[in-house]
């Protein structure tokens, strides 16, 4: 809640109206810590913040080049939520389940997959999973373990196994359309985050350091 | 007429007679499953047989990733492993070439969709920026065709068709491309309005190609109990050529893409395998035959006797039976 504050008074600051400004996110599973690979911050014991986006880090297996988005590794069949509230914006529920490989390009790669617009504009999108439970209409969020489900997660489209793609992306879904980092923060290029509330975790990948993670409260 | 960057010059290939052909008593048919990749050796069923008999079975490689292509007419298969925790990245995915006898060589580092030329002399590959490359065995890379995936050969190896897509981008997908591989001149671009397509596989003399698509406005607002929304088309591979629905009516699939499609050569029938299902088409007749707990399908003989792979782990001693598809 405090990074949230601070965020609210940074735009009251700078004459932004909060709400106007940006649509804030909750997490959209279950609260777990999940691995993260691409588009993260981690802070080791010693408070350093360490960003995983293909610049602070050289090569390898914590991120990847050309993603423009978070993945969670949630292991197929977790129930996805919203992470704000919004209107359906476009849905994919014609690929393979289970049938995800790289360069599979149903979905155009995201395979099933939901994307909700919120008033902001920024489009959030839920990929990979294995089905979609909404095709239209206005979308609640709902703070807490559960929430408003979108879809379950799975292993379709461009994919190598099991995970959540969440990406938040401006406008519309074409290829020029760009997309935003979700953690700000001090090692990142934005000074606020686009996650309504986060703590620091240990990162599963990383022991022994923290990663940046966010939780389940919904923006009021 | 556009040309693509070609490195160096693409020579046309020789290709085998089918190893069904060949006259041996058994075939290699490579197969995976939970991260295992085998190679079986199956009896040829007879002609009217209902059952056949796996001869043997051996382990040719653990912790693979993916069995990515398999060529009926030469025996050799690509699979792929896998490193890090990465799910959407190329960049740590290796390509690996196998042969009916199981001997095994390192292709390439770097490529997701990949499929192996008819003659076994070329890969294509998409890259982790989503360029689609022809790349020999030894992996040097042939030629660039720019943002694309999806890529198929013709039978005869003289044509390819590919999907020009840019990785997650969503309503400015390029159309579907098919290019002559010698020279790399296009023969002719498709692009549907207003759905999403991918191409299958082309026709035993390359001629026409079949590709499966969905009305993008079927997407939305939609039933979600109603899975079946897919059509299968065939194109002439003719410039300006009019795609002809193949499965007409109710006849529609419920996946867009296939973890196995086979255009079995000789019947004018298209298998596509999906999870624990396969669907044959008769591209003549527009009838769908569904195959649950079917994985895999190949053609032996001159008929329309299949030779399918079980997904029912319960049988595992017994994965193989023979199928006749209409």
């Amino acid at each position: 809640m405090l990074h949230a504050i601070c965020a609210a008074i940074l735009f009251a600051l700078i004459g932004i109206d909060t709400a106007q400004a940006a649509t804030l996110h909750r997490l959209p599973l279950a609260y777990v810590p999940y691995n993260i690979n691409a588009w993260k911050d981690a802070s080791a014991t010693t408070g350093v913040d360490v960003r995983y986006d293909n610049i602070t880090i050289p090569s390898g297996s914590f991120y990847y080049d050309g993603h423009r988005g978070t993945d969670f590794a949630a292991p197929y069949g977790t129930t996805v939520y919203a992470s704000a509230r919004g209107t359906v914006y476009s849905t994919n529920n014609v690929c393979a389940p289970n049938g995800g490989y790289l360069g599979n390009p149903c979905g155009s790669g995201f395979g099933r997959f939901v994307a909700i617009k919120h008033a902001d504009n920024m489009v959030s999108i839920y990929a990979h999973l294995s089905s979609v439970s909404v095709f239209s209409g206005s979308i609640t969020c709902i703070s807490g373990p559960g929430g408003k489900t979108v879809g379950v997660s799975g292993n379709s489209g461009s994919s190598s196994g099991a995970h959540l793609h969440f990406e938040l992306r401006i406008n519309d879904l074409s290829g020029t359309s760009m997309s935003y980092d979700p953690f700000g923060g001090t090692a990142s290029t934005q000074t606020w985050d686009y996650w309504y509330d986060w703590a620091w975790v240990s990162d599963p990948l990383r022991p022994g350091f923290n990663m940046h993670y966010p939780v389940t409260t919904c923006q009021p | 007429m556009s040309t693509h960057g070609w490195a160096q010059a693409i020579p046309p290939e020789s290709i085998a007679l089918s190893t069904y052909d060949q006259g041996a008593p058994t075939i290699a048919i490579p197969f995976f499953r939970e991260g295992t990749l085998f190679l079986s050796h199956v009896k040829k069923p007879m002609e009217g047989a209902t059952t056949t008999t796996e001869v043997s079975r051996r382990i040719i490689a653990d912790n693979v990733y993916r069995l990515a292509d398999v060529n009926r007419q030469t025996g050799e298969y690509l699979y792929q492993t896998i490193e890090g925790t990465n799910r959407e990245s190329v960049a740590n995915v290796t390509t690996w070439l196998g042969d009916a006898s199981g001997k095994v060589t390192r292709v390439y580092t770097g490529g997701g969709y990949v499929k192996l030329s008819p003659g076994g002399s070329y890969i294509t590959a998409t890259d982790e920026n989503g360029m689609l490359r022809i790349i020999d065995l030894k992996g040097e890379e042939r030629a660039v065709l720019g943002k694309a995936t999806y890529a198929i050969f013709s039978p005869d190896g003289t044509r390819l068709a590919f999907l020009n897509a840019i990785p997650y981008s969503i309503g400015d997908a390029g159309g579907i491309s098919i290019i002559a591989i010698a020279s790399g001149k296009t023969l002719m671009t498709y692009k549907p309005d207003g759905a999403e397509y991918i191409p299958l596989a082309f026709s035993e003399d390359g001629n026409v190609l079949y590709f499966a698509a969905i009305n993008t406005a079927a997407l939305q607002n939609s039933d979600p109990s109603n899975q079946n929304r897919v059509d299968l088309y065939s194109l002439l591979v003719s410039e300006g050529a009019v795609p002809q629905l193949v499965t007409t009516g109710i006849q529609k699939l419920p996946y867009m893409d296939y973890t196995r499609v086979e255009y079995l050569s000789g019947s004018r029938l298209l298998a596509l395998s999906a999870e624990d299902t396969t669907w044959v088409v008769n591209t003549q007749t527009g009838s769908v035959q569904t195959f649950p707990k079917v994985i895999d399908v190949l053609r032996v003989g001159t008929g329309n006797t299949l030779l399918a792979r079980s997904s029912d782990e319960s049988v595992s001693s017994k994965i193989w039976s023979v199928l006749t598809a209409r």
